[in-house]
């Protein structure tokens, strides 16, 4: 009895490659290799780690400055505020 | 991230990241310059090759978001953005001297050629990636610290960044449809 492909078999396919890698550990080389994190990044398009194409770039700052300004020190002290912020808000960071 | 991203480039690049940062602070550079080198270096990299490593890289770093960069030309290649503040931060001449020689534990002359040295370099590297445009153009924000204390400073920053929505700790990214 032949089996057709169909569209749904053609969705699997992605997964049961995922599993494949999973099965032989080499998810954490797939990390360094840029065709497995392109292929990833496509085998997952709904994980928040692999932002798809939709999403807007962003938030980001970046800052200026010029010599002498002390501008990564500014930096770092608002982001131990921020992080401080966080933890009494939340109760732990 | 300031210094991890040229890391990182040198790594993509397979480039040694001191000779990259040296060569990145370096003026323009002609055809005839990256001829020679590419006879002279065992692994050369053309100018466009590492300008595009660059861009794209910080890009992708902007791209992810939820990360603030210090220099590297960051305002201009993040400038189309939306999700994004550009600040600038400038000081009078002689207060960043005193800064230089109260960090860096430096005579004034010696601290003033630092200066030199480095706005220059620094001009250096983001000419490449401005096109010719101001490199000191375009931000949302521009700080005089010699008029204002640390704290106010890290305050301003804070507002302007609540005013555009940047420090929505907890929402998710918004599709576009």
């Amino acid at each position: 009895m032949s089996h057709e492909i169909t569209v749904n078999d053609m969705k699997i396919i992605p997964t049961v490659f995922h599993l494949f890698l999973k099965q032989y550990k080499l998810k954490n080389l797939a990390m360094n290799n840029t065709l497995m994190a392109y292929l990833d990044k496509r085998l997952h398009p709904k994980d928040s780690r692999y932002p798809s194409d939709n999403t807007q770039p962003g938030p980001v700052i970046c800052i200026s400055r010029e010599v002498g300004c002390g501008a990564v020190n500014i930096t770092n002290c608002w982001l131990l505020n921020l992080i401080n912020n966080l933890r009494s808000k939340n109760g732990k960071y | 991230m300031s210094k991890e991203i040229l890391q990182q480039s040198a790594l993509e690049l397979n480039m040694d990241p001191y000779k990259l940062r040296k060569y990145l602070n370096e003026g323009e550079r002609n055809l005839f310059d990256d001829i020679l080198s590419a006879f002279n270096e065992k692994r050369h990299k053309s100018d466009r090759k590492i300008n595009q490593t660059l861009i794209d890289l910080i890009s992708s770093f902007a791209s992810d978001g939820y990360c603030i960069i210090v220099g590297r030309a960051g305002h201009i290649i993040t400038r189309g953005i939306k999700e994004s503040l550009l600040i600038r931060m400038t000081a009078d001449h002689d207060w960043r001297v005193k800064q230089i020689m109260e960090n860096n534990n430096l005579n004034i002359r010696q601290a003033i050629d630092f200066i030199e040295k480095t706005e220059q370099e620094r001009l250096n590297f983001c000419k490449r990636f401005a096109a010719g445009n101001d490199t000191t153009d375009g931000f949302d924000l521009t700080i005089n610290l010699s008029r204002i204390t640390m704290n106010d400073t890290i305050k301003i920053i804070h507002s302007a960044a609540q005013i555009k929505g940047l420090l929505d700790y907890h929402r998710s990214k918004v599709e576009v449809f």
